[in-house]
């Protein structure tokens, strides 16, 4: 009676698929977020019947890296195996996105730096015409200050202002 | 003079659409009948063969007729079906004998060869009626959509099959975890009750086999304490044993793949202080060759050499955290195989009767280099009117190596 077994395994060694793994692609909806463990907790919409999974690694193993945390409620794209935890592999949405640890600050919003460069460069520019056409009234055998002064100011830039906080990064 | 005797109960149960179908038939002898007692399949099988044109006694010891038009057997009328998918039933086989020469009455020693269900039912004559064990039950149970969680171990799962099982059925199936281990996050959902252990033997190798009403899973099959020590000796009550073998140490090559994943800490942190972690993969080739051991380690990149001869096995032991644990674990395994002794199959008559797990001892009296005791993985019971009864009992490893 047991032979069929044996059988089985002769023919899934005939066709080279012993112990194959199997490689499953599926899209799921993310129901939360762990970040300690670097995992979250999915609802895969593929199956027959919704099967939630709170194994899916945001990266292969705890680290830096880079780390992109979705958002709850967007789709994602999951590859799993027999013998390998699921992972995710795309996002619709995410959330805060992590390289090497993000303690340099988030990316620079460059309409924000533009703007702020901008008024640099116009209050450079109109110091420089300032400069190049002044006329220091006479007086005696000393001249005086300069009639055309720079009225503009320029306000120390925070880091805040110019950073995007939802993408960080950070040095290996 | 021994004088086969067998017997079957089939509880009829109650469907939808026969709802008094409820007796119990008792058939006192059966033309053919097989059953088999073995870890190797998940499910234990077996069949029946009954004559059509018979009359039998129901449970208030009333003649009935089997043909006609008081009962069919297939359900192709108006009357309930004699027998259907899903009734149960009781296989038990044995001897009527006289156990010594001035006995005036015969000692009847009958065993259960099968306790299980009808799977399915054939149409021709002689009746044809294929039966499966519990498992069949497990089959029929799907599963929720849900997960078990790092902490819950093989108990919990099991637990959780089997009392959806018995809430399913009205059933009273009992579980014994062999191995007590964890698997991580185990999700389960959209299969049957089987089909998880199915899984866990194909990513684990952890065995499942029901011992009648208690389901058992493992990566150890055999429970020692329960097993009972049998003999037979060639020549004398073993029928035919064309097919063991002879074997020596010196001719045996074995060899095993074994391996494991695990997460270790690098000893290092994230930069939000949370300690970093790595997969490692830990894998070693054991082999036993000529009397002698030798453990490989296979790191990653490195060829492995290829099985040229003897018997190669792929293990993986999901509690191994070392190469030493992994390497002992497969070393263990294949000394059971590595010995100067027997083996395949023997058949034999009904008594002693044995049961997978059992310890046979052989004894032959004029090879005695064939002495020795084995445990038995598998018995295949089978018998009819013509043949009598037979157990053709396969032999696993050598005990008293």
């Amino acid at each position: 009676m047991g032979e069929s077994r044996d059988i089985r395994e002769s023919i899934q060694h005939l066709a080279g698929t012993h112990e194959n793994d199997i490689l499953i692609l599926a899209d799921a909806i993310v129901d939360s977020v762990e970040i300690e463990s670097r995992t979250c907790t999915v609802t895969l919409i593929d199956s027959s019947k919704p099967t939630q999974r709170d194994d899916v690694r945001l990266l292969p193993s705890i680290d830096d890296g880079f780390l992109i945390i979705p958002d709850i409620g967007t789709t994602i794209t999951i590859i799993f195996s027999t013998f390998t935890a699921p992972v995710i592999v795309s996002y619709s949405g995410w959330n805060r996105a992590m390289f090497n640890g993000g303690e340099l600050g988030g990316l620079a919003i460059v309409p924000v730096l533009i703007k702020k460069i901008n008024a640099l460069e116009n209050m450079l520019n109109d110091l420089s015409e300032k400069y190049n056409s002044h006329i220091h009234p006479v007086s005696g055998p000393s001249t005086g200050p300069t009639t055309s002064t720079e009225t503009m100011t320029i306000t120390p830039t925070e880091q805040s202002e110019i950073e995007n906080t939802s993408i960080t990064h950070g040095q290996s | 003079m021994f004088r086969t005797v067998s017997s079957v109960q089939i509880q009829q149960v109650p469907s939808d659409q026969w709802p008094n179908r409820k007796t119990l038939l008792n058939f006192d002898f059966l033309t053919k009948y097989e059953a088999g007692d073995s870890w190797r399949d998940m499910t234990n099988k077996g069949k029946l063969v009954i004559p059509k044109n018979l009359y039998f006694r129901d449970q208030f010891n009333r003649r009935r007729p089997l043909h006609g038009t008081n009962v069919n057997i297939g359900g192709f009328s108006s009357n309930a079906p004699l027998v259907l998918r899903g009734d149960s039933v009781v296989m038990s086989v044995g001897y009527k004998y006289f156990a010594k020469r001035n006995d005036q009455r015969e000692t009847t020693s009958v065993s259960k060869i099968f306790t299980g269900y009808v799977s399915k039912v054939g149409s021709k004559i002689p009746i044809e009626i294929e039966l499966e064990d519990n498992m069949w039950l497990l089959k029929q149970t799907p599963v929720d959509t849900m997960t078990f969680t790092k902490s819950q171990g093989l108990n919990s799962i099991l637990q959780y099959l089997v009392g959806k099982t018995n809430a399913q059925f009205g059933t009273s199936l009992t579980t014994n975890a062999l191995t007590e281990t964890t698997f991580g996050t185990f999700p389960i959902g959209n299969e049957t009750c089987a089909q998880v252990l199915q899984r866990l033997q194909k990513t684990y190798g952890f065995e499942s086999y029901f011992r009648v009403n208690e389901l058992r899973c493992g990566s150890i099959i055999y429970i020692p304490s329960e097993a009972q020590q049998r003999t037979f000796t060639f020549q004398v009550d073993i029928i035919d044993d064309d097919n063991i073998e002879y074997q020596r140490k010196d001719d045996i090559t074995l060899s095993a793949i074994a391996r494991n994943t695990i997460v270790e800490e690098t000893g290092k942190f994230t930069k939000d202080g949370i300690a970093k972690t790595k997969r490692v993969r830990l894998e070693v080739l054991v082999s036993l060759r000529g009397g002698k051991t030798t453990v490989k380690q296979i790191n990653t990149g490195d060829k492995i050499a290829p099985n040229v001869e003897g018997e190669r096995r792929t293990l993986f032991y999901p509690g191994a955290t070392t190469i030493a644990q992994l390497s002992q674990l497969a070393i263990n395994e294949l000394q059971k195989y590595y010995y100067d002794g027997l083996k395949g199959y023997f058949t034999t008559f009904a008594l002693p009767f044995v049961r997978m797990g059992d310890d046979v001892t052989l004894i032959d009296n004029i090879m005695p280099e064939r002495n020795g005791t084995y445990r038995v993985k598998e018995v295949d019971y089978s018998g009819s009117i013509s043949e009598g009864f037979r157990q053709k009992i396969h032999l696993d490893f050598k005990i008293n190596v």
